[in-house]
This record gives structure tokens, C-alpha cells and sequence, in this order.
């Protein structure tokens, strides 16, 4: 390849590097796909090919994320640019919500880096890959393991973490079993209890006014009113026992997101500060 | 299925509810103004509900997700927000708290 060749490519990634940067991912794809293209060598620019393929990630588009993540995992020997492939390929699994990939994706990642940061990295994402399915302690006793195998900062993030995540097991939990079942005994007290108090009153009301209606016209003796006010009230009966167990989800919900939310909160922190990774 | 905002979701496979949430959104909505707060909106939620559960079950999942559609629920801090933080997410299953920090942690 000529030298004007080389100083187009250069250019053309200068540019693209600065549309990734500024969070145009569309353009940035397609300028990457431009460098590569004009290369004719995808192995030769594993950079530019680890930015297309987390373009394509962020736009959604996983199926050709991965596919060039193999491509740089299959083509590269083992390198930091291969460990980064498998990271880049672990966050598309994750996505996908298939955690047990992403976790062997991350821990080939921290099996095949030689920089200390990237192994780090691997070894974190593998320590959390628990948590996608909440299983507290297991990501807590990880990363235990991973705060007492380094010394240094990094360490220090990993402890951190590791106390942060333990206190999952303590989260405020109601089951949406018994939350039903005590909407189903009194409408609305399964929202009730779950602290959704206008969505419980609202249930109470709208069980009762069908459920009164229905007694009404069954002593008024109108057959075709109390067939359809009978169906109704039903419906709305059992739109209260599962509004119950869903208020029920909502509520485990909430509190699991709030602990994500910290430990995410966390890793932005030190991501931004720089002082760990 | 499609529940995007406006967005026509795929027939529930019963005639009649299709008809009826259909017209409602061609109609109906246009005519009054969104009001619902959720993404998806009740009649798409419905209309899914429907789908899944069948006419018996999936009425009464729709009939739960309207009584939720009020003021007081559009404050709550328990439901998930759009980008934009108008709307509150409330698929039909039930938010897992996908919080992701795979991504936060690529090095590239």
C-alpha cells in the first residue's frame, strides 16, 4: 500500500475516531466499514474492526457485532486485541441476556490478555456476570477472590463491590405468590402491601362497584345484566389478584434496579476518575 | 410484536378485539389526544395481553394495566423511563432490572 493510501486511511480514521467519540455511532460505523473496505484487511486493523463491531452493537445490530468479534477471536493469535474482542463479545451476550455465554466469554478474555488491565477487566465482568440473575452472594463471593488476588487499587474496587453486592440477599422482598393470594382474599391489599396504594384503592373500588352492580341485578332478577356484570366483575376480580403479584414484581423490581443502579453508579465513577481502570 | 408509540402491533389473532383496539387508535386516540402514560400504550398492551393469554386471561391483564393507567401511577418511582423520561416502560413481562454495565467496561 502506498504512502497517499496509508495517509487516506490514517485520515479517514482520525475522522471516524472523532464521530465514535462524539457518540455518532451510525456514522462512525460507516466510516470504520470505509477503512476496512479499503484495506482488505480486517485482521490488519483489529482497532478500527473493535470499533465497527461496538457500533453495530450500540445500533442494535448484535448478529453483525459478534460476527466480527469472531472474526478478530478465530483470526487473531492469542493478543490484547483478541482479549478485547471476547470483552466486546461478552457485552453483546450479556445484552442478549445470555449470561452464561458472556461470563466464559469474559473469563477466556482474562485467560488470553497480557495487559494486567485487560485481565482485570475480564475478571470483573466475569465476578458480575452473576448479578444479570441476581445471584448475590455468588457474584459477592467472587469478587472477594478477585479483592484479595490484587493489591492495588483495583483490589480496593473489587472489596468495594463485593461488600456493595452482598447486601443483595437483605433486598426488601415481597412474593408475588402471597401478594396475589391477599388480593384475592381482599381485593387491593396485595398492592397495599407492596406500597401501591392508589393502584390498591383503585383495585378495592373497581372489584367492589362491578361486585355490588352484579348483586343488584341478580336481585333485580335481570338474566342478561348479570351474565355480562358477572364477567365483568370477574374480570376485574381477577385483574385485582394479578394486579397483586405484579405490584409484587414491581416491588422486587425497584429494589434490585436501585442496587444495579449503585454498583453501575460505581464503576462509572472509577471509570471516569480513571484511578482504577 | 411492535409497541412502539403509534406503532401498529401485529393482529392479537382474534377479529374482534383487532377491530376494536384498532379502530380505537385510528379513532378514537387521534381524536382525544395520548393520554396513556405507559409505553406500551393500554390498547397495544391489551392487544398483546390478548395475544398471549388468550380472551379470558388476556382481558383481565388489560383490564389490571388500565386501572394502573392513572395520575398517582405516572409518579411512582417504581416503573422504568423512556430515553426521554415521559413515558413509563411497562412491558408485559415485568422489568428485570436490566441494569448493564458490560458495555461501561470495554476498553475500546
Amino acid at each position: 500500500m502506498g504512502f497517499a493510501a496509508l495517509a487516506f486511511l490514517a485520515l479517514l480514521g482520525s475522522f471516524a475516531d472523532r464521530l465514535y467519540d462524539q457518540g455518532d455511532y451510525s456514522l462512525a460505523a460507516l466510516e470504520y466499514a470505509r477503512i476496512l473496505y479499503e484495506s482488505s484487511d480486517t485482521l490488519g486493523h483489529p482497532r478500527e474492526t473493535l470499533r465497527l463491531a461496538r457500533c453495530r452493537h450500540l445500533l442494535g445490530d448484535a448478529e453483525t457485532s459478534l460476527s466480527l468479534y469472531s472474526a478478530l477471536v478465530q483470526g487473531l493469535p492469542d493478543s490484547d486485541h483478541r482479549a478485547m474482542a471476547l470483552l466486546g463479545a461478552g457485552a453483546v451476550y450479556a445484552d442478549l441476556g445470555l449470561f452464561s455465554l458472556s461470563a466464559q466469554a469474559y473469563s477466556d478474555a482474562a485467560a488470553t490478555a497480557s495487559d494486567s488491565g485487560l485481565v482485570f477487566r475480564g475478571m470483573l465482568l466475569e465476578a458480575l456476570s452473576p448479578l444479570h440473575s441476581f445471584r448475590w452472594s455468588e457474584s459477592s463471593a467472587e469478587l472477594s477472590v478477585l479483592a484479595g488476588s490484587w493489591e492495588d487499587d483495583r483490589g480496593a474496587l473489587a472489596g468495594e463491590l463485593s461488600a456493595l453486592v452482598e447486601g443483595g440477599g437483605d433486598l426488601p422482598y415481597r412474593s408475588p405468590f402471597w401478594c396475589g393470594a391477599a388480593s384475592a382474599v381482599v381485593p387491593g391489599s396485595g398492592q397495599l402491601l407492596c406500597g401501591h396504594t392508589a393502584d390498591g384503592l383503585i383495585a378495592f373500588g373497581m372489584t367492589a362497584a362491578t361486585g355490588a352492580l352484579l348483586y343488584l341485578s341478580i336481585e333485580e332478577g335481570n338474566t342478561s345484566t348479570s351474565v355480562l356484570l358477572g364477567w365483568l366483575s370477574l374480570s376485574f376480580y381477577g385483574a385485582n389478584v394479578y394486579g397483586g403479584g405484579r405490584a409484587a414484581e414491581y416491588y422486587n423490581a425497584y429494589h434490585r434496579r436501585q442496587l444495579l443502579e449503585e454498583v453501575y453508579g460505581r464503576l462509572e465513577d472509577r471509570i471516569g476518575d480513571g484511578s482504577v481502570l | 410484536m411492535s409497541t412502539g408509540i403509534g406503532g401498529v402491533p401485529a393482529a392479537s389473532g382474534y377479529i374482534v378485539t383487532d377491530v376494536l383496539f384498532g379502530q380505537y387508535r385510528m379513532v378514537l386516540r387521534d381524536l382525544l389526544g395520548r393520554r396513556c402514560g405507559f409505553e406500551p400504550s393500554c390498547s397495544v398492551y391489551g392487544q398483546e395481553a390478548i395475544a398471549l393469554h388468550g380472551p379470558v386471561l388476556g382481558v383481565m391483564v388489560a383490564l389490571e394495566r388500565w386501572t394502573r393507567c392513572n395520575s398517582s401511577a405516572l409518579k411512582a418511582d417504581y416503573y422504568e423511563r423512556t430515553g426521554d423520561g415521559l413515558l413509563r416502560l411497562d412491558p408485559l413481562d415485568t422489568g428485570r432490572g436490566d441494569v448493564k454495565w458490560d458495555s461501561l467496561l470495554l476498553p475500546f
